[in-house]
């Protein structure tokens, strides 16, 4: 438990003070909002359920894959693991911590595509899931990453996938075929049924899908991806551990 | 109180250690010399069990919370404050916050507690390191080469605090190549060449044993003298 609260609060003024990372988390609600107000109904959620998905794919997938990486790099591992803390007492926390960081986010998200307080649980649910399947994926890039450099190059494919296949996939029908199963493009069509514009755009977004739209097969995806890559990491870290 | 007996370390090909057997007693300082590449830190290494020999026993009287370590590869984060990377260590070992500028007081950096560590020169970085390493006040110390790079007032700086952690109880193993601080602060040291150990014991001993002393005007104790604290000039 110490330990625990430690290394929280070890993070908590580490992300205040990485920029570049940090970035990521204020950014995309920041542009999402700016851009919303020149737009209104379908075309307003539209746009932020895109930057929605960016978020999701890009923060804590950077964030966690980068912090992992970087710890990895300059031995501050080794110390945290001789002074008595578990690896995944570590990773633990870390993942977690990406986790919570994404609430505010999601909030502005929820709040600006106008969907009801009844439906924040489960947008948030569905939301934080996502973040935790990126945040699943950047533990495992950054398991096998030597350095942080090498971990940005593993993680951007990666991040471009998940972070703009929802937008492409708008504008590229013949790709839904392979893009209805990332669970980014899911995550914006499970929300985009919450948003009071969804009557302008369901004919639309079901002629544009492979998939039928709806509920259960968005949460289908999304919670396999999230086991996925939750089995992904148990097998990186078997595999490669976590040596300090 | 620490002890290798018959240790054989490969990396690949290359054997870096060739059968080094060593005992160091409770509450001594103990200096393992040798040039780079002798094989100094893969033995630090081993004992505090960040690496496994392919044979022989590596044993420590302590158990591992109560090792503290400094390595050349430091491990402080470089975007957090000096108070900061001691917080999180004081919160990991269960110690107070009061513990925190304590031991930075020791290690002389009470004004730097601000500072992050990306800001400090290459003495305070090392400073720092130590005081991570002593926090927790270990029953058995690791210092990878302590002092090298360093300017000799805070050079002496971490001699005396050497000097007052193994007066409180702490043995010390460090790594060295400066032979000065060797006979400075050792009670015994064992001289390391191409991974076999081939002198041991105390500074005194090994000196009249090869009838090695000498008389030199000594301009680093007069510089010592001058920078330290409390000297106005
Ligand atoms: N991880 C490693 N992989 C391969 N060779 C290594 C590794 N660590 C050290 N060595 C080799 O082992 C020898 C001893 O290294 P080291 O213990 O660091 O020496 P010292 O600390 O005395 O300068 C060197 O020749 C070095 O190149
Ligand atoms: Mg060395």
């Amino acid at each position: 438990m110490n330990a625990t609260k430690a290394l929280f609060g070890k993070q908590i003024s580490d992300f205040l003070k990485n920029m570049s990372v940090t970035i990521m988390f204020v950014m995309f609600p920041v542009i999402a909002f700016f851009m919303t107000t020149f737009m209104e109904g379908a075309d307003a959620a539209f746009n932020v359920l895109n930057f929605t998905a960016m978020f999701i794919g890009m923060g804590p997938l950077v964030y966690v894959a980068n912090t992992i990486a970087e710890d990895n790099e300059h031995k501050n591992l080794r110390f945290l693991i001789m002074a008595g803390v578990k690896p995944f007492q570590y990773l633990g926390g870390i993942i977690s911590f990406a986790v919570i960081m994404c609430i505010p986010g999601m909030l502005a998200f929820w709040w600006m595509i106008d969907a009801t307080v009844a439906q924040l649980p489960l947008f948030l649910l569905i939301g934080l899931a996502g973040c935790l399947a990126s945040s699943m994926l950047g533990a495992t890039v950054g398991l096998f990453a030597k350095n942080v450099q090498q971990c940005s190059a593993i993680y951007t494919p990666l991040m471009m996938v998940m972070a703009f296949t929802p937008m492409v996939a708008m504008f590229n029908p013949d790709l839904a075929v392979v893009v209805d199963f990332v669970f980014t493009r899911q995550i914006m069509l499970a929300l985009f049924q919450m948003s009071p514009a969804v009557y302008e755009m369901a004919d639309f977004m079901a002629e544009i899908a492979f998939l039928p739209v709806t509920l259960p097969v968005s949460l289908g995806i999304i919670g396999g991806s999230v086991l996925a890559f939750i089995i992904v990491f148990f097998a990186a870290y078997r595999k490669k551990g976590l040596k300090g | 109180m620490i002890s290798m007996t018959n240790i054989v370390k490969r990396f690949g090909e290359q054997t870096v250690l060739h059968d080094v057997s060593f005992n160091v007693e409770k509450q001594e300082v103990f200096g393992l010399l040798g040039p780079s590449g002798a094989g100094k830190t893969t033995i630090i290494n081993i004992l505090a069990k960040q690496i496994a020999a392919e044979s022989g026993e590596a044993r420590i009287d302590a158990k591992p919370l109560e090792t503290g370590l400094m390595l050349e590869e430091d491990g402080l984060y470089s975007r957090l404050t000096c108070t900061e990377n001691l917080n999180l260590f004081a919160g990991i070992y269960g110690l107070s916050k009061s513990k925190v500028p304590e031991v930075l007081a020791s290690v002389g950096l009470e004004e730097a507690g601000k500072k992050p560590v990306n800001k400090l020169s290459q003495g305070m970085r090392k400073r720092l390191a130590l005081a991570r390493a002593i926090i927790h006040t270990p029953k058995v110390l690791f210092l990878d080469e302590p002092t090298a790079n360093l300017d000799p007032t805070t050079a002496a700086g971490i001699h005396k605090l050497i000097k007052d952690l193994c007066a409180g109880g702490t043995t010390v193993f460090l790594t060295t190549h400066n032979m000065e601080e060797a006979v400075d602060l050792c009670d015994h040291v064992a001289l390391l060449n191409k991974g076999k150990i081939v002198e041991y014991g105390s500074p005194q001993d090994i000196c009249t044993k090869y009838d090695s002393f000498k008389t030199v005007p000594d301009l680093g104790a007069v510089f010592i003298k001058l920078t330290s604290k409390g000297v106005n000039v």
